[in-house]
């Protein structure tokens, strides 16, 4: 193995805890989050040619992310499986019973969202990316970026100020 | 000139170009609903961003540890690889590994700070809400940085005459917390009540003599912001500390 083989292992495992954290915010429970960082840091090593040193490895791989889950959910489409059950929350080490709760309403409040809207919170109020980077990492114009993030928000807003839960799929 | 939701939430993370944000902030001063509409959207990215982050803290899974480590035996499991191109073109510019910016408390309360400035030293007079008031009716303030620090170790019998935190009166409340008010150089006052391991901000106000006067300035009733007070005397269990005793809740860190 090369060094700079022996480099990216060492990079993407310090990122593994950011990792799962985005993959936390995009699917809907803890298992499926695990197994979308697994496979991304499997397809991300095969294909560390294709990492430019000097560019932001965690945009990479949460592209890597982005595009795996997006596969994912059309398998489980087209196999017309059921998603796994929601189980948010107890995973979750948080001490202070408050904030566990509003963290909780956040991760309920986030799967009514759409796959767009929630990869565009994600990457910018979970993964604190500007809004460029994370139109590049989701390969769209900054102007889709901004309008599904602030639907998403708009829809988050509105569940978690205990007003309507609707669950309108716009994107 | 009326800013649309999707201008107000890019002032909230940080996206507008000087001028914008400007402009924004010099509205805010003057329409204290804008105001409001700005601390919900700095509200709700702090409350998702929480949300996500005790993950951070959770110990990774060693099935992931060995997939990173290239572990031989290490399976792959949601998808197989489908030879996707990865198209890096367009993410060339080279940036620091560190997200450029993340919901840490100190950034917050920046903002908040701003905001705070902006919107209460403007030119609204502050009845009983201020947005800052409404923000905090949403989620909670908690203190941070040196307003933690005062609260935590500065005792009013002993502190300096012209400290920018001034300490006034601490007390017991009814529901057993530890709470204290305190005022800030720019003439703002609230009342901290200690919950766990933070200090909750349960009311902040601008008082009404403008800036805290330096000196003998003991949270005279006449000084303090009738919002503070109120809170006061809704909170407190019979009388407030003395110095003794006062020294005594610091040295049991403020837990009863």
């Amino acid at each position: 193995m090369s060094n700079a083989t022996e480099s990216i292992r060492r990079d993407i495992a310090g990122l593994l805890p950011r990792l799962r954290r985005f993959a936390r915010a995009i699917t809907r429970n803890a298992e499926d989050a695990d197994d979308l960082v697994q496979a991304a840091v499997e397809r991300a090593l095969i294909h560390t040619g294709q990492w430019e040193p000097g560019t932001r490895l965690d945009s990479w791989i949460f592209r890597i992310m982005k595009n795996a889950w997006i596969d994912e959910l059309r398998k489980r489409t087209r196999h017309n499986r059921l998603f796994a059950a929601e189980d948010e929350g107890e995973h979750v080490g948080v001490s202070h019973a408050e904030q566990q709760i509003d963290a909780m309403a956040v991760r309920k409040a986030m799967v009514q969202l759409t796959d767009d809207q929630r990869l565009a919170v994600g990457l910018v109020l979970v993964e604190g990316l500007t809004y460029k980077e994370a139109a590049e990492v989701l390969d769209i114009p900054v102007g889709t970026l901004t309008s599904r993030l602030a639907r998403g928000r708009e829809t988050l807003q509105a569940i978690l100020s205990g007003g309507d839960t609707r669950q309108e799929a716009r994107t | 000139m009326t800013f649309s939701e999707e201008t107000l939430m890019a002032y909230a993370d940080g996206e507008l170009d000087a001028e914008m944000r400007a402009a924004v902030e010099g509205k805010m001063a003057a329409d204290p609903d804008l105001a409001r509409r700005v601390a919900q959207h700095l509200l709700l990215a702090r409350k998702i961003g929480a949300a996500f982050d005790p993950v951070l803290r959770e110990a990774v899974p060693d099935r992931l540890k060995d997939t990173a480590a290239g572990t031989p035996d290490a399976t792959v499991s949601v998808t197989a690889d489908t030879g996707t191109v990865i198209d890096l073109s367009r993410v060339r510019t080279a940036k620091p590994a560190l997200p450029a910016r993340t919901w840490s408390w100190p950034q917050w309360s920046a903002i908040a700070a701003s905001l705070v400035v902006g919107v209460l030293a403007g030119r609204i007079v502050l009845q009983d809400r201020s947005p800052l008031q409404l923000a905090m009716e949403v989620d909670g303030f908690v203190a941070h940085g040196a307003l933690e620090r005062a609260l935590s170790t500065q005792l009013a019998s002993t502190q300096a005459g012209d400290t920018p935190i001034r300490i006034g009166i601490s007390f017991l409340s009814k529901s057993g917390e530890y709470c204290r008010t305190f005022s800030l150089e720019n003439g703002f006052a609230g009342l901290g009540c200690k919950a766990g391991p933070d200090w909750h901000l349960e009311v902040v106000a601008r008082s009404p003599t403008g800036t805290h006067s330096s000196g003998a300035y003991r949270m005279a009733a006449g000084e303090v912001p009738a919002a503070v007070l109120r809170e006061v005397e809704e909170r407190i269990a019979g009388s407030s500390l003395d110095a003794r005793e006062e020294e005594a809740a610091r040295r049991g860190a403020w837990r009863k």
